[in-house]
């Protein structure tokens, strides 16, 4: 009987784990791990910062460059493990490679190819003027973000409020959630923030 | 007795009243159809018109003749001679100023402008008024001299020195190296074509006399006449006259049809499900499924399968978020509360249940708009549809849990119809994912829709659910990560992300789901459409 007791229990915790897989993005988990990331981008110095997106740059412009999003973005998080092999302080360099990453994908969305070339064709620096009409986009967005959620800065206000508003402004701007959050951590925590 | 010019003022109102009220102007229905400049410009006609009136025939000063109805017997009084009538009842013209009631010439004033502008209202439709607009715009247009020439040189088009490869073969030509410019030089045919295509100016020439030009008009206008003004013509123009008098009775229709604005479809939509409030009602569907959000808000009670019923029908006709409605708000009418066997009913008896759900209306003046729409072929009118399916369409969503799709098809009027019926499970009070009813509602509304793996955004190598949960099981690069749900595309296989609700919070829906409605509507558009 207790043998059969503990295969009936073995049974259901193998039924329940099945019928409820880990969650790996839920609510608070979320708000946790974008405080983690404003934490980690605050506290980097500007020239390692400069270093990571430069870093992510070249690879998203050659090396990881895939025909599905999927591969690419399992290239970068690698190349990204690599760069932070053996950092001084790994997971603040994880989550500073992951913001970065999230918002150079984030910014072929928000601005597509043919925009691009629009704003290349008559400029004298065509990347200059992309960055720029970037910096301008992100900036919207967070003042739209202040305009709405206030402007608390304790870390883990914002990253609640951020969580909030990327959810619920997805349906009005069409910004998926990893992107919204992404450009919201980087700007309000760099030099640049409002 | 009353003065001449105050009965002429009362004359010229009643005048303007009989034409507005004659020729339907004052109807409300044409009235709110005019639009604001419309209504602007006719304001303005009347106080101009109105006033030149009553300046001009000084119909402000006091009248010098005045009529008096008697019954009296003959006897001429004065400077009084009869007007009209017989010997016993009669209206009499007199002379003597000063004498005969008036109206204020305030009042006279007001009754001028009034009636200009029920003359204004009678004459003037909306085509009268774009007529006189686009003469306008082509009196301000100008342009009566040909171009300079060095502007139409200008124009032509120019051989394009930066073509791939041309600066090298023409240098090398320049230099001796090659004999010929090959694909280089300069394309002759096309400069002929492109000289040819230059149209001849008939405009005035810049150092043409006035009287030449006047000249030259005159005769272009005479041959033009004569061209068009023989026997041929007139028979033509007569057959013409007579074909449209045979069929006058169905312009008139045709007519009435647009002034009323009769449907130009009529799909009926009958579910079980109870209404949710306020839902698919003429008035204010435009605004209601305008912008609606990725994921229904179906909350909780007996109205939640109903409010997620709403949702994905708003979303897949009415949305235009991505691209313009599939149909028109007033023409798609979706009745709550019908029985689970209305398809059948309306399959034995369409009349009753018609009349039962007051669809009977819409749908008989959407026929008629066919019948005319036929007619009207034959004066070269446009075809209509080639079936009344087209634009006539019943279907049935019952949520009972029966599990069938059924068509019933029957007869209205001598036109063959169909109704389709589909029996879904009922929504679970635990759901998430609504993708069942997404796909239950498309078929209902577009036979035979399909959306497979060719059709998605995600590609055609859809990941697997082992490697799925092998990317999303890490804790780190929880960012990053989630781009990799682009590739996932729930419309098509949700099985494996139906388990994970905390992606669905973040799931991109923007993507797939503008992917879906644009498929079905492109389908539904190809099925279903107006006269």
């Amino acid at each position: 009987v207790r043998r059969a007791l503990v295969v009936g229990l073995v049974l259901v915790a193998c039924a329940t784990a099945r019928a409820a897989p880990r969650e790996t993005h839920g609510a608070e988990q979320r708000v946790a791990y974008l405080e983690a990331a404003l934490e980690a981008i605050r506290a980097s110095k500007t020239v390692a910062l400069d270093h990571a997106i430069e870093y992510v740059r070249v690879l998203d412009a050659g090396a990881c460059v895939a025909s599905t999003e999927r591969l690419e973005v399992e290239c970068l998080m690698t190349a990204a493990r690599r760069y932070c092999h053996g950092a001084a302080d790994a997971p603040r360099c994880h989550a500073v490679l992951d913001v970065v990453i999230a918002k150079a994908l984030a910014d072929k969305q928000l601005l597509p190819p043919e925009r691009r070339y629009q704003l290349g064709k008559h400029a004298s620096d065509p990347r200059r003027e992309v960055e720029r009409e970037l910096e301008r986009i992100h900036g919207a967005l967070a003042v739209d973000f202040r305009l709405r959620m206030g402007d608390s800065d304790a870390d883990g206000d914002v990253a609640r409020h951020i969580d909030h508003y990327c959810l619920v402004s997805a349906d009005a701007t069409n910004l998926p959630w990893q992107a919204c959050a992404a450009s919201l951590v980087w700007f309000l925590r760099t030099e640049r923030g409002p | 007795m009353i003065g001449a010019r105050t009965l002429s003022v009362l004359v010229l109102v009643a005048g303007g009243v009989a034409a507005a009220v004659g020729l339907g102007a004052l109807a409300p229905e044409r009235l709110f159809a005019r639009g604001w400049g419309d209504l602007c410009f006719l304001g303005s006609f009347g106080v101009v018109v109105g006033t030149l009136v009553f300046r001009l025939w000084r119909l402000g000063e006091r009248s010098a003749h005045y009529f008096r109805y008697t019954t009296d017997a003959i006897f001429w009084e004065g400077a009084e001679a009869h007007f009209l009538g017989g010997k016993r009842r009669r209206i009499v013209i007199g002379e003597t100023p000063g004498v005969a009631r008036e109206l204020p010439p305030r009042l006279r004033h007001a009754l001028c402008v009034a009636a200009a502008l029920l003359y204004a209202l009678a004459v003037f439709d909306t085509r009268a008024l774009g007529l006189l607009e686009a003469f306008a715009t082509g009196i301000g247009r100008g342009g009566t001299y040909c171009p300079e020439p060095s502007a139409a040189a200008a124009a032509a088009p120019v051989e394009d020195p930066n073509a791939p490869g041309c600066a090298l073969i023409r240098r090398a030509y320049a230099l001796g190296y090659a004999d010929s410019l090959g694909d280089c030089a300069p394309d002759k045919k096309r400069a002929a074509t492109s000289e040819a295509a230059v149209p001849i100016c008939t405009l005035r020439q810049r150092d043409e006399p006035l009287l030449h030009y006047s000249w030259r008009r005159l005769i272009s206008f005479w041959q033009g006449l004569e061209g068009r003004a023989h026997a041929g013509t007139v028979r033509e123009l007569g057959r013409d006259f007579g074909k449209r008098l045979d069929h006058l009775k169905s312009l008139a229709a045709s007519q009435r049809q647009v002034l009323d604005s009769a449907p130009h479809a009529s799909h009926h939509i009958f579910t079980n499900l109870p209404d949710p409030g306020g839902a698919f009602r003429g008035e204010t569907c435009g605004d209601r499924y305008l912008k609606l959000g990725h994921r229904p808000d179906a909350g909780t009670g007996p109205l939640r399968a109903s409010r997620v019923f709403e949702h994905v029908v708003g979303q897949l006709l009415f949305e235009a978020r991505y691209e313009p409605a599939a149909a028109s708000c007033r023409e798609v009418h979706v009745h709550f509360g019908a029985p689970p066997d209305t398809c059948e009913a309306l399959a034995a008896n369409p009349e009753a249940v018609l009349t039962r759900f007051g669809a009977l209306a819409p749908v008989r003046a959407a026929l008629a708009r066919y019948r005319v729409a036929e007619e009207l072929v034959a004066l070269g009118g446009r075809a209509p549809a080639a079936s009344p399916e087209v634009f006539l369409s019943f279907q049935c969503y019952v949520e009972d849990g029966a599990r069938a799709t059924t068509l019933h098809r029957f007869s209205l009027d001598g036109y063959a119809l169909d109704a389709t019926s589909s029996h879904v499970a009922p929504l679970a009070d635990d759901a998430t994912l609504f993708t069942d009813r997404y796909d239950a509602l498309a078929r209902l509304l577009v036979r035979g829709f399909h959306y497979g793996a060719l059709l998605s955004e995600a590609g055609l190598a859809q990941p697997a659910a082992g490697g799925l949960e092998a990317s999303f099981a890490g804790k780190d690069y929880l960012l990053s990560r989630l781009y990799g749900l682009e590739n996932v595309d729930l419309y098509l296989d949700p099985s494996w992300i139906g388990t994970r609700s905390d992606l669905l919070e973040v799931y991109p829906y923007r993507k797939h789901l503008k992917n879906y409605v644009q498929i079905f509507r492109r389908q539904y558009a190809r099925e279903r459409g107006r006269l």
